[in-house]
């Protein structure tokens, strides 16, 4: 009985602990040392400040911090929750770091990376966007998705705190009125319309089969393919689901009942096993084309090579692209976290946007937020591994997607297109 | 004298809070923390005190948010009717789903109420003309007092505080009164209850409608805080925590309620040092006082105590 209570005790006592310590030490990677040891062995390059009850002086730590030690970027990335790309886009983040560091670092100062976990849930991703503005970060490369996109975006407006995200909704960065948005993947209105206008032109659909999404992801995609489908006078036939739904064959036989002869899936990761088994079993074997989901090694690593044999998919980055500049990236990046490491379009995507931030702070000459946002505004001919990063009015960044084909569960390089 | 003193020093601990810690990060979480104290304060009614397992929390918390946001942002009408539809709707909320706790009990009614809550976040997520989809409802206005908006992170913590205190004696004065006693005989002892010729689904039925009534006012108060909502929010997931909160503070018990709330929603942030660990960190420290602590962490000291 005394044993409980003393459980009880220190149990309560861990909880009050946790609870109270207030500006609890802030997870920060540093660039410096190679990225493997940051990543493959995180806990000795994560730098654990000692906890700071008052967070008016973690503010004050920040402050300092970014207007003389290391400039610190935040990353917010989904390192719990599903689907879980947060590490391979955290990976990306510190090789880009570590190299910028090794060349000598931003206006003579060493970068490093505040990296925040959002976990894909919208009350949590608004702690960790206020956790990083309130720590002074000098840009937010992150979230991936179009919905916390959105949630935060007002967040980062009034901290006025340069976002580069890589949601592709179309309305996200366009419908938005936020000088501090940017987005350093190719939209929706690219992607989905190359994707159909590749399914009409060259698979010759005559009826097409549209099987999204019900997020904003899915449903942004859905609208861009009826515009096309609608000014092209091509007939379509409209199924969504959710993404996590277990079963979607009553949406796949009405596509079947419907006689269509071309499908185009737009959906996140974790839809496709479900999607493409069921699609497999039911026969639905017309030529089909997804977003980039589909190359993501996560989601290729849950599909059986029957399911999706001779599918298409539109996507930022192939790693079996033959060009030197993604070849270096890939060495480096097995040298940096192993010859096993997948290597998918989260870590290129994230790793480019570092460099598209550092040429925004480079040409600002400073760390103040309006002047990098002013800066990343007027970007141009910036290389990166998902395309070169050119700025619009609408804070665009990239005009250019790949076009790849699934073949033995591995996409090959088709094509690029703007 | 701690114990006399123990409402005018927490009182006054919420509000000086953001004068000693004024940093958004923590103001905004503080909030966050308010707003779920309300509806724990709800579900204690039904779920702590009425011993009805509801699992569709999220679903009433979706419902309130919606209707305020929806009928200020369309409608352009104040968030202030905002937020008495939303009391209405928590009315409406409440007799729909006090209706079939009547001949559900135990498994089958968290399987309703989970049904509810998906079905309604499913309704948000999918009905697009009315709700904006996937894309949410953004630019929801603040709230004003004469004129004055709320706009602030400080300001909102305070215009909330001031909806939890008010709940909060409204909830102290329930669990007191006769209908308090009428549902903690319900939960310990229903056939006892019935046996007194007291009409058992009347109750169920008020505590529900408490529940739901307190829910969507959390939901008014959150949509007009955050000035965007979606649905993905209003998960089941969200449900359990709720649920978590009522469980780890102690059930039945309003210091349990604002205790298991600053636990669930503020636990997890500060463990944020342990890297990708730190919700695995957080589940296993909620499993372990569930384990030892089954009553919550207010009772388990007070049965001591005592």
């Amino acid at each position: 009985m005394k044993k409980m209570r003393w459980t009880k005790i220190m149990l309560a006592g861990l909880l009050a602990v946790s609870v109270t310590a207030c500006g609890g030490p802030k997870q920060e990677a540093s660039g410096s040392g190679s990225p493997g040891a940051a990543q493959g062995t995180k806990a000795d390059d994560t730098k654990a400040e000692a906890a700071n009850t008052d967070s008016q002086s973690t503010e004050t730590d920040s402050k300092e911090e970014n207007s003389g030690g290391d400039i610190s970027i935040g990353v917010m990335a989904t390192l719990t929750g599903y689907p879980l790309n947060g590490e391979h886009m955290r990976n990306g983040v510190l090789l880009a770091i570590d190299e910028i560091n090794k060349n000598g670092g931003v206006l003579g100062r060493k970068l490093s990376a505040n990296v925040q976990d959002c976990s894909n849930t919208t009350d949590i991703g608004i702690n960790a966007i206020n956790k990083l503005v309130s720590e002074n970060v000098v840009g937010v490369i992150g979230p991936h998705y179009s919905t916390q996109g959105l949630a935060v975006e007002s967040i980062i407006k009034q901290g006025k705190v340069p976002m580069l995200v890589g949601g592709t909704s179309p309305k996200f960065v366009s419908d938005v009125d936020n000088d501090y948005l940017f987005r350093i993947r190719a939209s929706d209105t690219l992607q989905a319309s190359a994707a159909v206008s590749y399914l009409v032109d060259s698979c010759g659909a005559t009826k097409v089969a549209i099987l999204h999404g019900s997020d904003d992801f899915g449903t942004g995609g859905m609208q861009v393919a009826t515009a096309y489908l609608d000014s092209a006078g091509i007939p379509y036939c409209i199924q969504s689901f959710n993404n996590e739904d277990t079963d979607v064959t009553s949406q796949i036989l009405k596509c079947i009942n419907e006689k269509c002869d071309g499908v185009m899936i737009w959906a996140t990761e974790a839809a496709y096993p479900i999607v493409a088994r069921q699609m497999y079993e039911l026969g639905l074997t017309a030529p089909t084309i997804t977003n980039p989901s589909l190359a993501v090694d996560s989601c290729l690593a849950q599909l059986e090579e029957d399911w999706v044999e001779g599918w298409y998919c539109v996507t930022d980055f192939l790693s079996n692209n033959p060009t030197d500049k993604i070849q270096n990236f890939m060495k480096a990046y097995r040298e940096a976290y192993g010859e096993n490491e997948s290597i998918d379009l989260h870590c290129a995507a994230y790793y480019s946007a570092v460099y598209a931030l550092v040429d925004g702070i480079e040409r600002a000459g400073s760390t103040d937020g309006e002047a990098v946002a002013k800066a990343l505004r007027e970007t141009k001919g910036v290389e990166g591994l998902v395309g070169d990063f050119n700025c619009n009015e609408d804070g665009e960044m990239i005009h250019e997607i790949i076009l790849g084909q699934c073949k033995g569960l591995s996409i090959e390089y088709i094509d690029v297109i703007r | 004298m701690i114990k006399k003193m123990k409402y005018p020093l927490a009182i006054l601990f919420a509000l000086v809070l953001p004068l000693a810690v004024s940093n958004t990060y923590y103001v905004t979480m503080f909030c966050l923390t308010l707003i779920y104290m309300i509806i724990a304060f709800g579900l204690n009614f039904i779920t702590g005190m009425t011993g009805q397992m509801n699992l569709g929390t999220a679903g009433i918390f979706c419902l309130g948010a919606y209707t305020s946001a929806l009928l200020s942002t369309r409608l352009s009408l104040s968030p202030w009717i905002g937020m008495a539809a939303s009391a209405v709707m928590g009315l409406l909320i409440g007799v729909g789903l006090g209706y079939p706790s009547f001949r559900l009990e135990g498994v089958y009614l968290s399987l309703t109420t989970i049904a509810f809550g998906e079905v309604v976040r499913q309704l948000a997520n999918n009905m697009t003309s009315v709700t904006g989809g996937a894309q949410g409802v953004r630019n929801i206005p603040p709230f004003t007092i004469f004129g004055y908006e709320i706009v602030t992170k400080t300001q909102n913590y305070y215009f909330i505080l001031g909806f939890v205190l008010l709940f909060a004696f409204t909830a102290y004065r329930i669990i007191h009164s006769k209908w308090g006693r009428a549902f903690m005989a319900i939960r310990d002892n229903i056939e006892a209850v019935e046996t007194c010729g007291i009409n058992t689904a009347h109750i169920k039925i008020v505590a529900f409608t408490l529940a739901a009534v307190y829910g969507c006012v959390a939901g008014s108060l959150y949509a007009h805080y955050s000035t965007y909502i979606n649905a993905s929010s209003f998960t089941l997931n969200l449900s359990v925590s709720f649920v978590v909160m009522i469980l780890i503070g102690g059930m039945g018990n309003l210091w349990g309620c604002m205790l298991g709330a600053v636990i669930v929603s503020m636990l997890p942030e500060f463990l944020r040092f342990t890297g990708e660990y730190y919700q695995l960190t957080y589940s296993v420290l909620i499993l372990l006082c569930i384990i030892f602590m089954p009553g919550g962490i207010l009772t388990a000291f007070k049965r001591k105590d005592s």
